[in-house]
């Protein structure tokens, strides 16, 4: 049994218990026990899902005025509840990435990590590539282990903190990478076989006091930018970060753009604010490192469901997701620290078939099924690979 | 509401990725079989099909004109051949920076609009105009110039902006050129460099001098910047995109032309004709059709945005000296005071953005069969003339022009 954070509009009736969190104009928000409101079947339909849990909504509110609160509700409305069937493969996939760090080097933990990247590729990368050139899928796979290996070895990451000590890590990505330029050479890249792809190190800095320059810079060539405590926030290669400096303090806020952007698209002016402000003391990257990882990962399950029929191919690739299913779970904990106390993989699992189950049921009794329809058979792969896990 | 030309699936515009049949979980198994349900479709190509079987069932459409060529890695740059004015060619084209997708619908929808309301026997003002730009004109449309990039910006990386093309070079000095004179020295280092900006890669007189904004480059030579896309490439016309859009201008010595990009609402015209009394006659009209739609766009020279080297527009100016040519930067608007960030204009702009831009791409096409501004605007058409006519060289002609 879950507790779910929901809105229930203004003038509709209630059909469950909510223990409320907040009121505005727009409605309640509450807590709802999940098996409660799907028992009340069509009568919740009016309820809207906002946060997975209570503390999704904890994290999402931390540190604002209870006067910005309805905001941040107003924005997830629009942003997440009127959107959640295209969301829910994305929401449980989510759950699922948490396991990975709590998967050791045993044999049951690397089969364990590779039937979860199997599984994730088939429900999320598999289609998206479905149908792309097999050259160009190798070609995004290379350049995926280019970019991990250069963000290990960048000069701002190892600052922080150093997620490669050894440089074992890089070796490991620069050998799949040249095995994997090897393969694009017979298909008629020779070029490929020649060097790695260069990756150019980006991160969103904040320079403070903000150059004038720099703004009219970034407002003209249309790069994301935010003004923050007097200094701005853009993304800025790292190769030229001296540019950038002058009489101005440069810290890094983001280690990548694509993170920026969201924040600046998906929260409130007040929210941006606190979220800003926590990564001026820690840019989180090893969480970022850890998104590239299993997406790496994901991305190389999906290239070899989709071209492991070529023999070749298929003896590279399988050797690489054997490798790196059986390291993913030890690189991914050096890089989220210690894991939360008492948390296991098994249970990860089970968290993340529960929330595949809830949301299936939830569009189901909306009549929502035709876009949720593929988080049955995922649900299904979860239950399977949660049922030979072992008890970890 | 028109949909972007893309592969939909949910984090790109919040529809089911696949509502199809489930699928069953294969493994890593070298065994196993690919899953075979899931279908992706390029939309672009199936509506290009359309229009060209719609145009063509008019008479107005060249049916044999599929594309104008192959990208780098083998992707169709889809063209199409309208009117029937072979004397008087004008050129559209759109998306050269991959993240731009609104760029490949504005064109789109023109060529759309021009062929759905083309009637042999108009009987309306508007369908008259449309008719007579189809009669005394040959447009070329190539909405998608960058399909690689494109493709790559939907699948992998949405802010990605040139093309896909690749290099090794080895470690090494480069020194440089700078427009308004002076080198600078870049050192390479050796790998495989992907990307260049088809907008940098014109074969223009400037073609590879370095331009800044202040202390930011907007053109450069350092394969380094590859990603930012602003590369412009190890040669001039070293693309086969662009190579492909230099022959085409070679070989149709299009009269007027325009290439859509995104974003801020502006209209730019070339720098080189800040003094080309016609050309500032067409574009000034082309921005008052714009601004009449309530949303205006600001009119200025393309370097006052920021300069640039190697792009379509000055490369157009060059080949076709006094020729109307023109770039719009179509929707969004600039940035808000404190932040700003550009993650793809919303599905439900696409109608307006076209709507705002078809009075002055009608008149464009227009002027195109003119040298120099006239006095009188009379649209005139009777069954069993061959052609109707706008008597005017000028934009007015679509003033006020409603469908």
């Amino acid at each position: 049994m879950t507790d779910r954070v929901v809105l229930s509009p203004a003038g509709a009736a209630v059909p469950v218990p909510l223990a409320e969190l907040g009121r505005s104009q727009m409605g309640a928000w509450g807590l709802v026990e999940d098996q409660a409101w799907l028992a009340a079947g069509e009568r919740g339909n009016g309820l809207e899902l906002l946060y997975l849990s209570v503390a999704d909504y904890e994290h999402a509110t931390r540190g604002l005025p209870a006067d910005e609160v309805p905001a941040v509700v107003a924005r997830r409305r629009i942003d997440f509840s009127a959107k959640l069937p295209a969301f829910a493969i994305g929401l449980v996939e989510t759950q699922l990435r948490r396991v990975f760090p709590l998967l050791g080097g045993a044999p049951v933990d690397r089969q364990t990590s590779a039937d979860l990247l199997s599984a994730l590729a088939s429900f999320t990368a598999v289609p998206r590539f479905w149908g792309v050139a097999v050259r160009k899928l190798l070609q995004f796979v290379r350049e995926g282990d280019a970019r991990i290996a250069a963000e290990l070895g960048s000069p701002s990451l190892r600052a922080v903190q150093d997620l490669d000590p050894t440089g074992e890590e890089r070796a490991v990505r620069r050998r799949f990478a040249i095995e994997v330029g090897n393969l694009l050479a017979t298909r008629g890249d020779p070029e490929a076989a020649r060097g790695l792809p260069y990756a150019d190190v980006e991160r969103v800095y904040l320079v403070t006091p903000a150059p004038p320059d720099l703004e009219a810079n970034a407002r003209e060539v249309h790069e994301p930018f935010a003004r923050f405590r007097g200094g701005l926030a853009v993304p800025f290669s790292e190769r030229r970060v001296e540019q950038l400096g002058g009489a101005g303090e440069v810290r890094v806020l983001f280690p990548t753009s694509s993170q920026f952007l969201s924040a600046l698209s998906n929260l409130t002016p007040a929210q941006r604010n606190v979220e800003f402000a926590g990564r001026l003391d820690a840019p989180q990257f090893g969480p970022y490192l850890a998104s590239l990882r299993v997406q790496q990962a994901i991305l190389r399950a999906a290239v070899y469901l989709i071209a492991g029929t070529e023999q070749q191919l298929a003896q590279v690739l399988a050797a690489q997701l054997r490798e790196e299913a059986g390291s993913l779970g030890p690189w991914l904990a050096r890089a989220d620290g210690a894991a939360p106390p008492g948390a296991t993989a098994r249970g990860a699992l089970e968290q993340a078939l529960t929330t595949a189950r809830f949301l299936l049921a939830l569009c189901g009794l909306r009549g929502q099924l035709t876009g949720a329809g593929p988080l049955e058979p995922l649900a299904q792969a979860v239950a399977a690979i949660a049922r030979s896990s072992g008890s970890r | 509401m028109a949909n972007y030309h893309v592969w939909h699936h949910p984090s790109l515009d919040g529809k089911p990725a696949f509502a199809t049949t489930a699928l069953t979980v294969p493994t890593i198994d070298p065994t196993a079989a690919p899953p075979s349900e899931v279908k992706l479709f390029q939309s672009l190509r199936n509506d290009m099909d359309q229009l060209r079987a719609d145009g063509a069932n008019k008479g107005i459409v060249d049916p044999n004109l599929r594309e104008v060529g192959v990208s780098g890695e083998g992707l169709e740059l889809w063209a199409l051949k309208l009117g029937k004015g072979s004397a008087c060619k004008v050129l559209f084209t759109g998306c050269h920076h991959a993240r731009e997708w609104i760029s490949v619908e504005v064109p789109f929808l023109v060529a759309k609009f021009l062929i759905d309301h083309y009637t042999d026997t108009p009987s309306t003002d508007a369908e008259k105009r449309v008719k007579h730009l189809i009669d005394n004109r040959e447009i070329w449309f190539v909405p998608l110039v960058n399909p690689d990039g494109h493709e790559f910006s939907v699948l992998s990386d949405r802010l990605w902006r040139p093309n896909r093309n690749a290099y090794f070079l080895q470690e090494q000095d480069l020194d440089a050129p700078q427009f308004g004179g002076g080198v600078r020295r870049i050192h390479v280092a050796e790998g495989l460099y992907r990307g260049v900006d088809l907008n940098r890669n014109y074969p223009t007189a400037t073609w590879g001098q370095e331009t800044w904004r202040g202390r930011f480059p907007t053109t450069s030579r350092d394969p380094a910047d590859a990603k930012h896309g602003i590369w412009a490439g190890p040669s001039a016309a070293s693309e086969v995109e662009t190579q492909q859009i230099v022959s085409l201008m070679a070989a149709q010595s299009f009269r007027a032309s325009i290439t859509y990009h995104s974003f801020s609402q502006l209209l730019l015209y070339p720098a080189a004709a800040e003094k080309d009394a016609f050309v500032q006659f067409v574009g000034k009209g082309m921005s008052s059709l714009i601004d009449a739609n309530g949303n205006p766009y600001t009119y200025e020279s393309g370097s006052a945005l920021y300069p640039t080297t190697g792009d379509l527009m000055e490369f157009s100016y060059q080949a076709e000296s006094g020729r109307p040519t023109f770039t719009p930067e179509v929707r969004p608007t600039e940035a808000g005071p404190e932040s700003s960030f550009f993650s793809g204009l919303p599905e439900a702009e696409i109608e307006p953005t076209f709507q705002e831009n078809l009075g002055a791409a009608l008149a464009l096409i227009n002027c195109a069969g003119f040298d120099a501004p006239a006095a009188s605007v009379k649209v005139t058409w009777a069954p069993g003339a061959s052609v109707a006519q706008v008597v005017r060289n000028g934009w007015k002609a679509f003033q006020g022009f409603s469908p």
